[in-house]
């Protein structure tokens, strides 16, 4: 095979190959989209031990957190979808892996007591969660 | 092991040879028909520092032949440019310019692989083989039936006295034995062209009298063997042809005694005398002396005025043998040659 | 071809004589030590918990193998000099590569394939409910297999052309983004040029999306994975292989060796 023509035939298998992912992922997206209506899982609840897992990378860890808050909270509302629940459990690993994380609590203090859609209607928060609740005191 | 045997040169081979020294370049005109190796201006640049924009060239405009059935020695100093004419051969690197073909097939032909044998400079091989399953899996790469792949695994390992350490792992190998096994695996699927690089680097003798051996089979047999190291006695004993490739440029090309010259330069008379020193005192003085030996260099006109001197006055003649110019001295010559024009620099392709 | 599978089955054997297999020794502890206390710290998701904690383990493990191997596939040869011989016989340098990336894929074919046994087993020990996980947890296992070929590609293709400590740092990065490739998708903010969100959009479709194969939620509540979802990440995971293969196929039969 001449050079010309396999570099031709490598052109051609990439770009083919690229556009038949791209929409192919398309596809995948539909078909995964359709579902997704489960409902979404906090396998790992707790907090402190997850804190112990992350060793000394607690606070990129809660950084990830939330990013997940965001995306979900993000997700749920694209979707016009009144049930997050997660968003407490959520909240509460980002706090305790980085207490420091204020955005977190001015976010679990807008959203967490409202009723749905907009909220989760949590009763802890609307009670004044007392960890959060001294926080924001002290905001 | 058979017994050392002289290489036997055909002459008819080297119709049209002629003598060369260092500086002329003729080159030899073996007809097409028998040439089992040709490269025509062989080129090769490394680039190399910033951006790539300096060049190193490791190979220059190497034109050559070795013809069908030849033993063909390439001489020269590290980093002279043997191993990459040999890896661009085997296409284990590409070529900057420049052709070459091995038995009628440009080098860049894949299918011409199954002629030709190879065996790498300081070979490895995986060392969680065994020494059979090596052999086994390039019987299978070379596509060597099913009942034939034993037997041939099993004879090659006689062959190069490898039968006992057969179920040994390669990672376990001396590196003589390593050597041994790649030699094996070089010829395991029989073919025309065998292409060493180094054989016998870090062989202690008997390694090395076994690898000589096994090229003089090789050659019996009529295969075409291309072998490259820096061992000259090794060059002289065993090869049709030698190349002497010094700083990437082709140098010499010919029979061994051709390129040096057959002119014998003097003789040596080597005698024992333990009388008085005064009488042959002129000579004494140009011998060198260990004991009662004497060793003295005479031209062939002043042999036998001073055999009779000696002779008188009572010396014992112990031999006389000629002086010729060796291949070490001619290589010598050429590469403090190279080494006063330019810088050394080695270059390893690394 | 044949000669790829000769190279791809003596890959298989160097792995075995590497002693790779003897993770699935570690995992064997760690899911009996799993099966015996998840009764003991909750009630009424040890399914749940044991399908979560194999998957992971076995993605993990996988992922391990997957990088850590692949990197060396084809630098660990060139650097000791194993492949000089084996390229001056007729092999053709893309058949030595697909020999490689097979024999890499047996691997981990055989070791997932033997860690999803010890996955069943122990699901066996803790089933309370009469809810058939099965199903989803092979299709969960199948994807994992399909995103570890595609990692394997990956290391494969960063192997031919750059050292291994460098190819593992671009096979990982390339594995965390595409973990994060939906989001990317999402990303829609007015302080954003609009190149910039052209930019995110494309990369979003080109990089290797491993989310396509996260069905773990699922498989751990025992919920039906759609046939035409398992079709479709085939096809993706073995279009992807072979885009990524064709290039360093491209770059491997190119290269000097040194």
């Amino acid at each position: 095979m001449s050079i010309i023509t396999s570099r031709a035939l490598l052109c051609a298998v990439l770009l083919l190959g690229l556009a038949g992912v791209w929409q192919l992922q398309h596809a995948i997206d539909a078909q995964l989209a359709a579902t997704h209506q489960e409902q979404d899982d906090l396998v790992l609840r707790s907090g402190a031990m997850l804190k112990a897992m992350s060793l000394e990378y607690a606070p990129l860890t809660a950084d990830l957190y939330w990013t997940r808050v965001v995306q979900y909270y993000g997700n749920k509302h694209i979707r016009q979808d009144g049930n997050i629940d997660l968003l407490w459990p959520l909240l509460d690993v980002t706090t305790t892996l980085d207490p420091n994380l204020i955005v977190a609590y001015h976010f679990g203090g807008m959203f967490l007591s409202d009723s749905p859609p907009r909220g989760a209607g949590h009763p802890i928060a609307a009670a004044g969660n007392s960890r959060e609740s001294g926080i924001l005191a002290l905001l | 092991m058979p017994g050392f045997r002289a290489p036997i040169v055909p002459f008819h081979a080297h119709k049209s040879s002629l003598a060369i020294d260092g500086r002329s370049l003729v080159l030899k005109n073996v007809s097409m028909a028998t040439a089992a190796i040709e490269i025509e201006k062989l080129t090769k640049d490394y680039p190399f520092g910033f951006l790539h924009l300096k060049k190193k060239t490791s190979l220059e405009g190497l034109s050559m032949s070795v013809a069908d059935g030849e033993v063909f020695g390439f001489l020269g100093p590290n980093g002279a440019g043997k191993t990459t004419t040999i890896k661009l051969l085997v296409g284990l690197i590409f070529p900057t310019s420049g052709t070459a073909r091995i038995l009628g097939n440009s080098i860049s032909d894949i299918s011409m692989h199954a002629d030709i044998g190879y065996l790498p400079e300081q070979p490895y091989f995986y060392d969680y083989l065994t020494a059979a399953e090596l052999l086994d899996y390039f019987a299978r790469i070379h596509d060597l039936p099913a009942q034939e792949r034993k037997a041939r695994v099993g004879g090659m390992l006689k062959k190069v006295g490898l039968e006992t350490a057969r179920k040994i792992q390669l990672r376990k190998y001396s590196k003589g034995m390593l050597q041994r096994i790649g030699v094996a695996q070089a010829i395991l699927h029989d073919p025309k062209v065998v292409i060493l690089d180094e054989p016998m680097s870090g062989l202690d003798p008997v390694g090395r009298r076994e690898v000589r051996d096994i090229i003089l089979e090789l050659k019996q047999a009529g295969k075409t063997v291309l072998f490259s190291t820096h061992i000259l006695s090794d060059a002289e004993m065993l090869c049709d042809r030698v190349g002497v490739i010094v700083g990437g440029k082709l140098r010499g090309v010919g029979a061994p005694d051709e390129i040096v010259g057959l002119k014998a330069q003097g003789m040596e008379v080597l005698f024992e005398y333990a009388g008085s020193t005064t009488l042959l005192q002129p000579f004494l003085s140009k011998a060198v002396q260990t004991g009662k030996r004497y060793r003295m260099q005479v031209s062939e006109a002043d042999l036998y005025s001073t055999l009779q001197q000696l002779g008188g006055a009572g010396a014992t003649i112990l031999s006389v043998t000629q002086v010729k110019s060796t291949l070490e001295e001619y290589f010598m010559h050429l590469v403090e040659g190279d080494r006063a024009q330019a810088p050394a620099v080695e270059v390893s392709g690394k | 071809m044949r000669r790829a599978g000769i190279v791809a089955l003596n890959t298989f054997r160097e792995a075995v004589r590497d002693r790779v297999l003897y993770n699935l020794v570690f995992f064997a502890l760690t899911m009996i030590a799993a099966s015996i206390l998840v009764g003991q710290v909750s009630i009424g998701i040890e399914e749940m918990v044991i399908v979560t904690l194999g998957l992971s383990a076995i993605s993990v493990i996988g992922l391990l193998i997957a990088v850590f191997i692949g990197v060396g596939l084809v630098s660990r040869e060139m650097d000791k000099r194993t492949l000089y011989a084996l390229l001056a016989t007729p092999v053709r340098r893309w058949e030595f590569l697909l020999g490689k990336f097979g024999g890499l894929v047996l691997t981990l074919t055989v070791n997932t394939a033997a860690m999803a046994v010890g996955l069943f087993l122990a699901l066996k020990l803790v089933k309370q409910s009469g809810q058939h996980v099965e199903g989803p947890v092979l299709v969960a296992v199948y994807f994992i297999l399909l995103k570890l070929g595609l990692v394997v590609a990956l290391a494969l293709l960063f192997s031919c052309f750059t050292t291994p400590l460098l190819s593992i740092l671009y096979t990982a990065g390339l594995y965390i983004a595409g973990l994060f490739v939906t989001d990317m998708r999402n990303f829609q903010s007015d302080t954003m040029s609009r190149a910039l969100q052209t930019l995110l959009r494309w990369l979003s479709y080109l990089l290797p999306n491993f989310q396509n194969f996260d069905v773990m939620a699922a498989a751990a509540h025992g919920r039906a994975i759609p046939g035409l979802l398992i079709a479709q990440n085939t096809a993706y995971a073995v279009l992807y292989c072979t885009v990524v293969f064709a290039a360093a196929a491209a770059i491997f039969t190119k290269r000097n060796l040194k």
